[in-house]
């Protein structure tokens, strides 16, 4: 017997568990920590729940039906980009998936895999998982619990599956003469969740205004946490997307890695320096982070050390003005994205995605032919490719107008038989009201089972009126 | 000298903070406590496990006052708790004795 055909390379096949399951670390209990430690102490339990719950759904939606309307064969629903714009729907469930791993319209636009299909799906799957998860920090603090269930499957399907095939399905933008890039989802993840973020935000409406106005965290350490799964994390987000365990995966781990850090530093001096209190801070440095990790996201394996330090550089000052300054402006102002999402995710995606078109280097190769020369690079503007700068702004667009639409529809199609919000009066308690549940419930004032008995209420013999229409000093 | 003490549910805190100190009132005691009472009780599930909860997260404001503007403080106060459609309760007690210790003073010029 032998273990496994000729077509699997163990390497390749470890390398893509192991980065799959690291991106899936950064949903949970990446995200989930983060986002529940930011949040006030009332929305801790809901925000995790609503992680726990997207990271499930996008799982069922993807074996069911997600994976191949991203990476299957296409769906003609008409001329040009409609003949190339999602895949044909249909399950995982079989015994299909122990076959090599094939997306059929890049077959000879890249290696033959060296895994199986189920380890492309799973891969996959925790991209598709996470983008939920990014754009709940906008709703978070409002959104009904039950409309999230719905939105998510939906929002996967309709959205996330489109965003997947154009790019990286081999989709109309992925074609030449196009060849739009986004290396591990600049545009396919964090444009489209920092759009679909503020959309919803829009659509569902503000937060109660006292949580607004004093929406501070309840756990930093627990952010910490969450915060660095994310960056370390980020090595199998960037470092898989090569689907092999080569040269341009470690490329894009260590770019990755060189823009985050330049991004939090560059976030910080910003704050040091620039900001109104002139204090370095800690979720101003995670900010930093977050976009620097965005940023390079498209370009990993693209660009060289220099290019990943500039996309550092200036996507952390892009993000730190969007988030200074945009947001004080009248729609970004009345637009209540909770975390922030349009700006370190959707600015910061898209900032990575055309600073890609300027920095890609041809030297920089992602496959080799056989004999050891370029097989695939790209080529961006300050390399002398012009053109793909424009690319880059075009799959940008197509992906912000897409995906504002498909969330705009869901949500007010869900709006004609179900509120959009928790009512006024579970907003004030939060996590209890939604769930019974809190973060840091206190064991000396609970007892188990039921309540005390019931004491007699006052007959109204004793009751006093305090001042509140009596005259003053009565009673 | 007079201590105006209030039990009130959070969401009504702001408004009566903000209108003691339209009042002219420029400073107070803060406590965050646990109400028990029959109306607020509700249940906490935990692992299948039910727990009731009849201790309601609140605050209680202390507030040192003049005699001669406890009567309009104190309606303040028990105002916007009934408007805020908000539960709770207002005592006063009598004062014997403050002092203000960074200036030394004593009874009223103390408030």
């Amino acid at each position: 017997m032998i273990p496994y055909p000729n077509w699997v390379d163990a390497g390749d096949t470890a390398w893509q568990l192991a980065a799959a399951t690291l991106v899936g670390l950064m949903s949970l209990p990446g995200i989930a920590v983060l986002y529940g430690g930011i949040v006030q102490k009332k929305w801790a339990v809901n925000t995790m729940l609503m992680a726990f719950t997207g990271f499930s759904l996008v799982l069922l939606v993807w074996v069911l039906w997600g994976f191949n309307m991203g990476f299957g064969d296409p769906l003609h629903l008409g001329p040009g980009i409609l003949g190339n714009f999602v895949g044909v729907p249909h399950t995982l469930l079989g015994d299909n998936t122990q076959a090599q791993a094939n997306i059929p319209l890049l077959n000879g636009g890249m290696p033959d895999f060296h895994f199986s299909q189920s380890a492309l799906a799973y891969f996959q799957f925790v991209f598709a998982a996470i983008t939920p998860l990014l754009f709940l920090g906008s709703v978070i603090g409002r959104i009904n619990f039950k409309v999230w269930l719905i939105f998510v499957p939906l929002w996967s399907t309709l959205a996330y599956s489109v965003n997947a095939f154009l790019l990286w399905g081999g989709g109309w933008w992925a074609q030449a003469p196009r060849g739009a890039l986004d290396y591990s989802g600049g545009y396919v993840i964090h444009l489209a969740a920092g759009t679909t973020g503020f959309v919803a935000a829009a659509v569902i409406g503000p937060r109660l205004a006292r949580d607004r106005a004093r929406a501070v965290p309840n756990n930093l350490p627990m952010a910490a946490v969450g915060a660095g799964i994310l960056w370390l994390g980020w090595n199998g987000f960037n470092g898989g997307d090569p689907y092999f365990a080569g040269a341009d995966a470690a490329t894009a781990v260590i770019n990755t890695n060189l823009a985050t850090a330049t991004a939090l530093l560059t976030w910080l001096l910003l704050d040091m320096f620039l900001s109104p209190q002139r204090k370095p801070t800690f979720l101003g440095s995670i900010n930093g982070m977050i976009s620097g990790l965005v940023a390079i996201t498209p370009a990993a394996g693209f660009v060289n050390g220099l290019g990943a330090l500039l996309i550092g550089l200036i996507a952390s000052a892009l993000v730190w003005l969007s988030w200074n300054k945009l947001a004080r402006t009248r729609l970004f102002s009345r637009v209540d994205d909770t975390l922030g999402v349009v700006h370190t995710h959707g600015v910061a995606g898209l900032a990575g995605g055309l600073l890609v078109g300027l920095l890609a280097d041809p030297h920089i190769v992602e496959y080799l032919n056989k004999d050891g020369s370029t097989g695939f690079s790209a080529t961006g503007l300050f390399y002398g490719n012009p053109m793909q700068l424009a690319v880059q702004a075009g799959a940008a667009l197509t992906v912000i107008v897409w995906d504002a639409l498909i969330t705009f529809l869901i949500l007010k199609f869900l709006s004609l038989f179900m509120n959009l919000r928790m009512p006024d009066e579970d907003l004030e308690i939060g996590d209890v009201a939604a769930h019974e549940e809190e973060a840091y419930p206190d064991d000396t004032l609970v007892h188990a089972s039921q309540p005390s008995p019931a004491i007699a209420p006052p007959t109204g013999a004793h009751r006093v009126e305090l001042a509140t229409d009596a005259e003053p000093g009565a009673g | 000298m007079k201590l105006i003490s209030a039990v009130i549910r959070p969401p009504v805190f702001e408004a009566i903070k903000d209108a003691l100190t339209l009042f002219g009132v420029r400073g107070m005691t803060v406590d965050q406590v646990h109400q028990i009472s029959q109306e607020t009780a509700h249940i906490q599930i935990y692992r299948g496990q039910r727990f009731a909860v009849d201790a309601q997260p609140s605050v209680k404001i202390d507030l040192l006052v003049p005699d001669d503007e406890l009567a309009d403080l104190t309606r303040v106060i028990s105002q916007i708790m009934t408007t805020g459609g908000s539960d709770g309760s207002v005592w006063t007690s009598q004062i014997d004795l403050v002092v203000r210790v960074r200036t030394r003073e004593h009874g009223l010029d103390a408030l």
